[in-house]
């Protein structure tokens, strides 16, 4: 869907084509995400929208065969132009994973993992940094006596927000969410949820959920997908009560998918 | 942190892995020019 | 027949296989303490191990075979300095960072160099490394410690590299996605991440590798040279326990001193390959029990 260009975006996609060696999983994608604003991305399995997030921080260079067409522009800056460095790219486009996904290390280890590669070494600045990111992700009170211990020896809730602190760490501008509560409890999911509420404030979020009712909850604008396409793209309000299109209403009223 | 030092650092971090990434080769290269010698010096006698 | 019962003479004909298996297994340890302990009728544990003279034939003998354990351990450890840091490196490539054309090759590169049969190689090492040694350092022998180590670090690689790069694919794809996705390089993630993950399954592969030289008999027997001495430099012989076992079994005569002196000797190879084996078995079982340990 064309939208208004708005003065707050900070990433946007222009005529994105986007092609698993001959298989063509996204087509002509323009979109633009608002900063400091939760955009999810919903619709049926393998309609793209996975494929999507992940071409906003360019992991999907990790496939082999993979191919884009068009732009993504992150601040104006088209990240797929040969001289842009993808781990640039990554260091501000943090990434959360459908599973949660911390490293066979310490949890303050998982926490400053990333802030060490880009050269913090002075211990009470991680030590801070760590603090802070875990405070952030509301999971300080619980492990700030187990700092040492194994992240694996956590709950798969806290392994999560201790992945969600992880990104944060980076200072990143923009937050990408992978179904990041399908594996999870009810409970841990309330908690994600109230932290995503909360994380907006600072950061952009944009996330890709196949429980609509998460998306009705949490985010602000809408994106429904379908076979690789875009099909509507709204305020969240609106997607869920009186959606332009008739497959978006087809599809949230639960008539495919 | 600057662009500079930002650009700096990745500059040494991407001399880093041009290093390992050679002497990851180089080993292969070095394996395989053993079996290679040890093989034509077979035919060949 | 029901499936049932099909099913018990199954596993039952397995058990027995596994059960001969082991039985026989433990006939050829039993055989060898049989042969080796009354050597010490003779000398003491102490004067054998370490003893620095092994003149078997003289008379009297001395079966001190300390120059012969020095002699194992020198081309073990030599070897494995040349062969770990290969036989890793080239796991890394293959499982990492190789197109995969080139992957495919170094992989069937890698067979075919544990398939070599070890007297193919021995022959190598004596008819072309041996002579170029010779010429190239100026030496009376190319059959030294030096070539030994080369000979059993080719022997050793295939090994380690196989065993190594299970291991480095083991690695779930997850921690390399997080990897990535927080910024980090290529080389910042191998390292940082997959060779650390991969370290317990890393670490049995070289001491497997480390067991496989200790053990090796033809290699050493053609090309270490052979001299009962301890060495001073890295250009001098020496004759590893396995290469004096299979040299001098031929002349000893049966359950004299000599004959029980070099099933003495066998009974500390055993030993020895025996300990590097279950190191190897309790780092991985140390690893795996944690899930994932704490690094």
């Amino acid at each position: 869907m064309e939208n208004n260009s708005f003065d707050n975006e900070i990433i946007k996609t222009k005529n994105v084509n986007f092609y698993y060696g001959a298989f063509k999983a996204l087509t002509d994608i323009t979109m633009n995400f608002e900063k400091r604003k939760v955009t999810a991305l919903i619709g049926p399995s393998g309609c793209g929208k996975s494929t999507l997030l992940r071409l906003l921080n360019r992991m999907n260079d990790l496939i082999a065969g993979a191919r884009v067409e068009g732009e993504v522009l992150f601040e104006g800056m088209n990240i797929y132009d040969p001289e842009v460095d993808p781990v640039e790219v990554r260091r501000r486009v943090g990434m959360v994973f459908q599973k949660p996904n911390p490293f066979p290390k310490s949890i303050f280890n998982n926490i400053t993992y990333g802030p060490r590669l880009t050269g913090t070494a002075n211990k009470s600045d991680l030590e801070a940094l760590a603090e802070i990111s875990l405070k952030q992700a509301v999971l300080w009170d619980e492990v700030k006596d187990i700092l040492g211990r194994s992240a694996m020896t956590l709950s798969g809730g806290q392994q999560q927000r201790l992945c969600i602190a992880r990104a944060l760490a980076m200072k990143p501008d923009i937050l990408l969410m992978d179904e990041p509560t399908s594996a999870l409890d009810p409970i841990s999911t309330a908690k994600i949820e109230e932290l995503i509420d909360e994380l907006k404030k600072t950061y952009t979020i944009i996330i890709v959920t196949h429980n609509m009712q998460q998306a009705a909850r949490i985010s602000d604008k809408t994106g429904f997908f379908y076979i690789g396409k875009l099909i509507e793209y709204n305020a969240t309000e609106k997607i869920f009560t009186n959606p332009d299109v008739k497959q978006t209403e087809d599809y949230i009223t639960g008539r495919f998918g | 942190m600057t662009g500079q030092t930002v650009s700096g650092n990745m500059k040494r971090r991407y001399l880093k892995q041009h290093l390992f990434f050679g002497a990851v080769r180089l080993s292969a290269v070095i394996l395989t020019l053993a079996l290679g010698g040890i093989l034509f010096y077979i035919l060949v006698n | 027949m029901t499936r049932h019962q099909k099913e018990i003479i199954i596993k039952n004909v397995f058990l027995i296989f596994s059960l001969i298996s082991i039985f026989i297994l433990g006939l050829i340890v039993v055989f060898l303490f049989r042969e080796g302990i009354p050597l010490f009728k003779e000398v003491s544990l102490r004067d054998f191990i370490f003893g620095m003279e092994w003149y078997p034939t003289y008379s009297p003998p001395s079966y001190g075979i300390w120059p012969l354990i020095v002699g194992s351990l020198i081309v073990t450890v030599f070897s494995s300095l040349i062969a770990v840091p290969l036989g890793v490196l080239s796991a890394v490539y293959i499982s990492e960072i190789a197109p995969p054309a080139i992957k495919e090759v170094l992989k069937a590169i890698i067979e075919l160099l544990a398939g070599l049969p070890s007297v193919v190689l021995g022959f190598f090492g004596m008819v072309i490394v041996a002579p170029w040694l010779q010429a190239t350092f100026d030496l009376p022998t190319g059959l030294n410690i030096v070539n030994a180590s080369v000979i059993l670090a080719i022997m050793a690689v295939p090994t380690i590299s196989s065993i190594s790069e299970d291991a480095l694919y083991a690695v779930p794809n997850e921690f390399k996605e997080a990897s990535y996705a927080l910024g980090a390089t290529k080389f910042e993630t191998i390292a940082r991440i997959i060779i650390p993950s991969a370290l317990s399954g890393i670490s049995t592969a070289v001491i497997l590798g480390m067991a496989r030289a200790i053990g090796e008999t033809m290699v050493v027997l053609m090309v270490a040279g052979g001299a009962a001495a301890l060495p001073e430099s890295i250009f001098d012989s020496v004759r590893p326990m396995p290469a004096s076992i299979a040299a001098e079994m031929g002349e000893a005569p049966f359950r004299s001193g000599h004959y029980h002196a070099l099933f003495a000797t066998a009974i500390v190879l055993f030993l020895m390959t025996l300990a590097f084996n279950l190191i190897a078995d309790y780092i991985s079982q140390k690893f795996k029990e944690v899930g994932s340990a704490t690094l």
